[in-house]
């Protein structure tokens, strides 16, 4: 870690710290400041502390753990293919996630077995994709590339199979899930600890990455074990990705818009790029999911529509006054 | 007599139709510098990559300061062989002194960071490619003949033993291309060795100590400047009519124009 990379980074834990203040002080029910410290410090009322703790606290935190997954899985992605339009779910993880998740649905199960069916389905989709890629030759970015897209047409196609023979009343469930929902999100202790490892894991290779970007050839000529390394990302990315859409279902978005944002705003080094992109990632998606809470209480939005609600014109004015992506 | 820094045993390159029948054993020793003259499609690049240890070769092996190449580390190979692409690959943007310092990769650990050295190397690195004033800038908006120089500081940063550059003059204007040149010739001079690919037999003859010349056909032959530089051979070697005159002492070929 670089020391001038470490303003930029407490800059950023403090925007997250805010963002997490607001999505717990904020909701259906709005929580004065001062009864959030109330609970916090072990009194108020039984109501105030049920809904902070129990229903607030854990969907706040599950949006900021999925948030920073789906950044870093993106980061990776974007590395991996030498592609800046890469995604999480370039390479049909979404789609896989989404049939099995569908088809737990219609089985009837509940939300550990949606989660669970979703997490087996991205990682059926990875190694498909992996084998399919890998064939009789090498596999080059454009090579894995084609195959995820391709890949992810037939899981398309096979969603919207499920969708149109479903019954009517089972509809917003699946629609709300594809599109990214973090009303199931309480459990925020595994994509926590999937985050900070894979942080952890992956600062060391801050450098290495910055050379992979300049393409294998160079990277292995400056001693760079390629195969070894893509297959690390590889593998790294689609389990961040599968444990964020066991989370959240498929929020789009997020993974794409938030290593651009970091690129144009605070540079190219992957050593400051991983860790400011998880952070935010996290500060995205905690607030879409307020926003999501409160925009029509007491109804709620999926968080997808409001990431790309939200990033998709803040991007555009960003891109539009920077002179090179 | 030391062991030569890279030596191929029976080497046969992968290039595919390419027949088996003629296996090289070649050394390169420190303080040579050698061109690597053929027609296209000869499989110049093939050669520069198989002796970089980036493509295997279809039979034989490469020896690195004494030791089998694959039994050194891959950076250790780093600090040994350095490359410069005929094609560079810019994706991504990054600053361009932050590319030169890539250089210094195969030098530190993965938790170390770039020292104060390391930046010093890199900024007189690009001081010596004419690229001290384009130093903040993305690498995106550089001009061709600029994007290659800095692939050479990249190079220097690194200060592989053996330098293999493919077309290293390619963009580079007259001036440049002088300048790369005998940029490589002082660092041979002080104990490195470099080979590189040249499509100019007179910037080869001029430049370099050492000739290997690769026909079509998988044949090869190699040898100092002075015994290789035979017209008949040459001629061979591009299906090409040659003719030579003198300049200040020195033989200069010129394609002869092929009359139908």
């Amino acid at each position: 870690m670089l020391a001038q990379h470490w303003p930029h980074l407490l800059l950023l834990l403090l925007i997250a710290l805010v963002s997490l203040i607001t999505g717990l002080l904020l909701g259906s029910v709005s929580l004065p400041p001062a009864s959030v410290l109330a609970v916090l410090t072990g009194e108020g009322t039984s109501l105030e502390q049920t809904l902070l703790l129990e229903l607030r606290l854990p969907r706040v935190a599950s949006a900021f753990a999925t948030g920073g997954l789906l950044a870093t899985a993106g980061a990776l992605m974007q590395i991996l293919l030498r592609n800046p339009l890469a995604d999480p779910y370039v390479l049909g993880l979404s789609g896989g996630a989404g049939v099995a998740a569908l088809l737990a649905m219609l089985a009837g199960l509940g939300s550990l077995g949606i989660s669970s069916a979703a997490f087996a389905g991205a990682l059926i989709s990875t190694l498909l994709v992996f084998a399919v890629a890998r064939g009789s030759g090498s596999w080059a970015p454009t090579r894995l590339l084609l195959t995820g897209v391709v890949l992810a047409a037939g899981w398309g196609a096979l969603i919207s199979f499920i969708l149109s023979t479903s019954d009517t009343h089972q509809l917003p469930g699946m629609l709300y899930w594809l599109m990214g929902d973090l009303a199931q999100a309480d459990r925020p202790l595994l994509p926590w600890l999937v985050l900070l490892l894979a942080l952890a894991f992956l600062m060391p290779l801050g450098r290495t990455l910055n050379v992979l970007a300049r393409g294998s050839l160079q990277a292995a000529a400056l001693g760079v074990s390629v195969v070894r390394m893509e297959g690390l990302i590889y593998v790294l990315a689609a389990l961040l990705t599968a444990v964020a859409v066991t989370v959240a279902g498929t929020v789009g978005f997020v993974g794409l818009l938030v290593p651009h944002l970091v690129r144009l705003l605070l540079g190219y080094d992957q050593r400051l790029l991983l860790p400011a992109s998880a952070l935010g990632g996290g500060c995205l998606l905690v607030l879409a999911d307020t926003l999501a809470r409160t925009l029509m209480a007491p109804e709620q939005l999926p968080v997808g529509v409001i990431t790309a609600l939200l990033g998709v014109p803040f991007f555009l004015l960003l891109l539009y006054r920077s002179k090179h992506l | 007599m030391s062991p030569p820094l890279l030596e191929t045993r029976d080497l046969l390159l992968d290039i595919p139709g390419r027949p088996t029948s003629s296996r090289w054993n070649w050394q390169i020793r420190a303080g040579q510098s050698w061109a690597i003259l053929g027609p296209n499609g000869a499989g110049k690049t093939t050669l520069l990559m198989t002796l970089a240890g980036l493509r295997k070769p279809r039979s034989g092996s490469l020896q690195l300061d004494g030791r089998a190449l694959e039994k050194h580390s891959s950076s250790a190979r780093a600090r040994y062989l350095g490359v410069l692409f005929q094609q560079h690959q810019d994706d991504f943007p990054a600053r361009v002194l932050d590319t030169a310092l890539m250089g210094r990769h195969p030098y530190l650990r993965s938790w170390q960071t770039e020292s104060r050295e390391d930046q010093e190397l890199a900024r007189r690195a690009l001081q010596r490619m004419d690229l001290e004033d384009l130093q903040e800038r993305n690498l995106q908006t550089l001009s061709g003949g600029e994007r290659q120089r800095l692939a050479l500081a990249t190079l220097l940063t690194q200060d592989p033993q053996l330098l293999l550059l493919d077309e290293p003059t390619n963009h580079l204007d007259l001036h440049h291309q002088m300048a790369v040149l005998a940029l490589v010739e002082e660092e041979v001079s002080q104990g490195k060795s470099a080979l590189m690919t040249l499509h100019d037999i007179n910037l080869a003859v001029r430049f370099c100590s050492h000739l290997f010349l690769l026909y079509p056909d998988g044949q090869a032959c190699w040898g100092t400047r002075e015994e290789m530089l035979e017209l008949k051979a040459l001629e061979k070697l591009y299906q090409q009519p040659l003719m030579t005159t003198q300049v200040e002492g020195q033989t200069l070929f010129f394609p002869r124009s092929v009359r139908k």
